[in-house]
């Protein structure tokens, strides 16, 4: 992540923060900070979001295209993911220098979102075994201001309320081929259904205790962190840790019994947000916690 | 793909010979009636594990190690200086490359890294940092490289493993040893070390998943955690419980493994008298 | 209960037995004193000049590949794994399959190759291997060739293969059209063998050539490829896990290789310091009958030596000439018959 440079005594003072739950900036260890959803705002993509969480700003765009379905299971689409961190968030990210760091979360991304009930993928299949709706889900980096997964999560969960993918018909012609025709209605489409769609929750141990959604300071003082991804009913759909660091059992269970907390308020509050704002392009902010 | 111009290429598009099996059945049970399973072993029983360390003539320390038929090979290099100057930092750094060579799944892999295998190398590297003394060398890093020759699950929680055998028989200063342990989590039943088709069957579907835990036993912390799949809260956590109660039982093999070879490099001749008394009375752990 | 073994019963056979004997007089490889070693006709780690090391082959141990083998030249280990992979035939000659060897050297085996893609010598060794093989005619490649297809009206080849899963009908990719293809008796599928044979280097200490090839034709001989039909209602090709098919090969080569010193020298078997110090190198590669299948020469130094060598009948190069003949009948000895799985030692 882009870090900033924190003295020993800044450190010291976080982290004595953090002891009495209470961080710079007033809030308690388990709150968010305020969250700006935008839906719809890039007009060429099949479904879009633009996210602020505080100082982190991410873009998220999805492209419906059509393609071949994997060997391995020939009746269902697809999703492919794209972390982009964009020069502007941080001087570290120009050229080459953010691609490990976005592999990483591309990664993160494809595994989480491979559980088959997340999304309905067997209404992205056309043709069996051959033709199929594969999203291409780009999340580009604007600004880097801390907890960049899970501002990134919950713009690919806002972005996917608001895709409309195409009615297609299929013309089977007097030969036996098959014709593929795509809806020109502008209402002719479905939308997605998203209530299964995992939120990242990632928390960090500062000291003895955990935060939620740390700031880029509280991001350099922290040794380990747990990335749990979380679904609107509190299961768990993909969980690892990172950091150079080791964690004690006891700091586990404490942490992973906050991220399920954490994790429904998150998703009731984007949920409420996203039925509010519809298809419309005004933005609404809400604050969880 | 682009064509790769530095290496034999066949044709461009192949498949494999998986696809098209005549009988290819469908969801089979993990766990027999009687509570065994498949290879007859229970819920809780891992399987035959042998270690050995100091295999690469070249390297400065290396370890191989069989878990049934799961092979995994490391090699140690280093600590040496770093490649480039602007990874200069007070603490030593480690670098983990990890591969499956392209022999060793069902599914033939390529020569080049995938995602899940740059993944690994970043899991494996962050499982062991916390247990080597990183600040007795600075601006200087260590190469850990890991083939994985045969997969049959559990292929992380070997890397795991035997890198941390490698490490020590390079003579790296490390606080203490990292053990690994894998567990497949169905709604029924808990099961520890899984083969390749207990660990892939039916994995996506709802209450599943798979958990794989780094431990450090001396001072009973944590060092990785992956978990996929779709598993309740309480399922995970006492995922974690049984996974450290099965990294803890194999903390003693590894002991004497390293014992082994401790002995063997610095009194040879010792080590072929020990080893005449043991071929008339051979050990299991 | 978890149980350990200390015999090492699968794959790594790891030879303790191997004692240097180091000269007490150098403890530093450097090239004069090679030639006190001629003197002496010894080399640093005891062995004769015209001396291979001691050598192990396992068989078959890597279950997910098709056919396997690890072999063991001294300290040199290289595992080789065969998987078979369906696919179209070559355009230009549709009767034939596909064999691609490659050798792989990773940073694991030596510190002297570095992470990312394939040194200058791993790509000079699977070349050297791929025109072995083609050369000897190691495998005949009609022999991998499943079925053959047939050209459609209107001069329009379509080539394709079906997969069929049992959970789904099935479904036809094809490439090369424009048009979907007709299912019917009229589109069969062109088909083939890949067998791609991926060579590790498990631990470099020269002479990486010799032991890959031996490994290749290992392998290649514990290869057994499930037996393949296609179905003639829906073109599909079908397997199955009994009647698993073993590969014939034709040609059995096998190499040698020597490093030259000052023209005057020849090691056979070099080790990864007597290779670093050499001037010139040569490999030969020699099949069953006794015919050079082809020779490997890089480089200027000691290219008087071969026809100078090879012209007169000197001593040196009979005696090496008779090493070679009775090691390689040691290899075939091994490799010529139906190769087990198991274990065994060379000499």
């Amino acid at each position: 992540m882009a870090s900033t440079q924190l003295s020993d005594g800044e450190k010291t003072f976080i982290i004595h923060g953090v002891l009495d739950n209470l961080r710079n900036d007033g809030r308690t260890c388990e709150n968010y900070r305020q969250i700006e959803v935008e839906c719809g705002v890039v007009s060429n993509t099949s479904g879009s979001s633009r996210l602020r969480l505080s100082n982190t700003e991410v873009l998220v765009g999805i492209k419906a295209e059509m393609g071949q379905p994997k060997p391995q299971s020939p009746k269902t689409g697809f999703l492919e993911f794209f972390v982009d961190f964009s020069a502007n968030a941080s001087p570290e990210f120009e050229g080459r220098g953010g691609n490990d760091l976005s592999e990483d979360m591309s990664t993160r991304f494809a595994e989480v979102f491979q559980t088959n009930n997340i999304l309905d993928f067997e209404s992205l299949c056309i043709i069996p075994g051959q033709c199929c709706w594969v999203l291409y889900i780009d999340i580009v980096l604007l600004e880097c201001g801390g907890n960049l997964l899970d501002a990134m999560s919950l713009a690919v969960k806002a972005a996917l309320a608001n895709t409309r993918i195409p009615k297609v018909t299929v013309l089977r012609d007097s030969e036996g081929g098959e014709d593929i025709e795509v809806s020109d209605d502008p209402d002719g489409y479905h939308t997605l259904e998203i209530s299964k769609v995992p939120l990242f929750v990632t928390l960090s141990k500062i000291g003895q205790k955990h935060v939620v959604d740390a700031t880029l300071e509280e991001e350099a003082c922290c040794s380990a962190s747990l990335v749990v991804s979380v679904n609107s009913s509190g299961d768990f759909t993909g969980m690892v840790k990172k950091g150079s660091s080791s964690l004690s059992n006891d700091s586990i269970h404490d942490m992973l019994v906050t991220a399920k907390k954490v994790g429904i308020q998150l998703h009731k509050g984007l949920d409420t947000l996203l039925s509010e704002v519809g298809q419309s392009t005004a933005g609404r902010g809400f604050l969880v916690g | 793909m682009p064509v790769d111009k530095k290496r034999i290429t066949g044709p461009e598009v192949t498949q494999s010979p998986l696809y098209f099996l005549e009988d290819s059945s469908g969801i089979s049970q993990l766990v027999n009636k009687d509570g065994t399973r498949k290879d007859g072993r229970g819920e809780n029983d891992i399987r035959p594990i042998f270690m050995k360390a100091g295999v690469v003539s070249q390297a400065q320390g290396s370890a191989y190690i069989e878990i049934a038929n799961t092979k995994v090979i490391c090699a140690v290099y280093g600590p040496r200086q770093v490649l480039r100057r602007e990874d200069f930092s007070m603490t030593g750094i480690l670098k983990c490359e990890f591969k499956f060579a392209t022999f060793s799944c069902p599914f033939r892999r390529k020569f080049q890294p995938d995602v899940e295998e740059k993944e690994f190398a970043l899991i494996i590297e962050q499982a062991l940092s916390p247990a080597v003394c990183l600040h007795k060398f600075p601006k200087s890093q260590v190469d850990i490289n890991i083939r994985v020759l045969e997969n049959d699950g559990s292929a992380l929680a070997a890397s795991i493993i035997c890198s941390s055998v490698a490490l020590t028989d390079a003579a790296v200063e490390m606080y203490d040893i990292v053990t690994a342990c894998t567990l497949r989590i169905t709604p029924e039943h808990m099961l520890m070390d899984p083969s390749y088709t207990e660990e892939t069957n039916s994995i996506n579907c709802e209450s599943n998943g798979v958990v794989t835990m780094g431990f450090l036993p001396s001072i009973n912390q944590t060092s990785s955690l992956l978990q996929r799949g779709h598993l309740s809260c309480d399922k995970v956590l006492k995922a974690l419980q049984i996974c450290t109660e099965g990294c803890q039982r194999i903390y003693p093999l590894i002991h004497e493994c390293i014992r082994r070879s401790v002995k063997s490099k610095y009194r040879p001749a010792e080590q072929d008298k020990e080893k005449s008394e043991e071929d008339q009375n051979p050990s299991k752990g | 209960m978890i149980s350990c073994s200390w015999y090492p019963t699968k794959l790594l056979l790891l030879n303790d037995d191997i004692k240097i004997r180091v000269s007490s007089s150098c403890n530093k490889y450097s090239f004069c004193h090679f030639s006190k070693f001629k003197k002496e006709n010894i080399r640093p780690d005891g062995r004769e000049l015209g001396e291979f090391r001691a050598t192990l082959l396992n068989v078959g141990t890597i279950n997910t590949a098709h056919g396997s083998a690890l072999v063991k030249l001294g300290n040199t280990t290289i595992l080789c794994g065969v998987k078979g992979e369906f696919a179209a035939p070559p355009v230009n000659e549709p009767k034939k399959g596909y064999l691609v060897p490659n050798v792989e050297l990773p940073p694991l085996c030596s510190s002297q190759f570095k992470v990312g893609p394939p040194s200058e010598q791993a790509q000079v060794v699977s070349q050297l291997i791929d025109d072995i093989v083609r050369s000897s005619n190691l495998i005949n490649l009609e022999s991998l060739n499943i079925a053959e297809g047939v050209v459609l009206s209107g001069g329009e080849s379509v080539y394709f293969f079906c997969v069929g899963t049992g959970v789904a009908p099935g479904f036809a990719c094809c490439w090369g059209a424009t048009k979907l293809p007709e299912r019917g008796p009229k589109a069969l599928s062109k088909l083939s063998w890949v067998l791609h044979c991926d060579m590790i280097c498990l631990d470099y200490d020269g002479n990486i050539v010799d032991a890959s090839l031996i490994a290749l034709l290992a392998a290649l001989k514990n290869v057994l490829l499930p037996a393949v039909r296609i179905d003639e209602d829906t073109g599909r090709a079908v397997t199955s896990q009994e009647g698993s098919i073993p590969l014939k090969l034709s040609c059995q080569p096998v190499a040698t290789s020597f490093v030259v010193f000052d023209d005057t020298i020849l090691l056979a078997d070099p080790t990864k310091e007597e290779e670093g110090l050499a001037t010139g190198a040569v490999t030969v590669v020699v099949n069953e009958e006794g015919d050079i299948c082809s020779v490997h020469k890089p480089g200027k130094e000691g290219a008087l030596y071969l026809p100078r060598k090879f012209m007169t009948a000197s001593g040196d190069v009979s005696r090496d000439l008779r090493k070679l003949d009775s090691w390689l009948r040691k290899h075939w000895r091994v490799v010529k018959d139906d190769v087990p799985t198991g274990a065994y030692d060379l000499d």
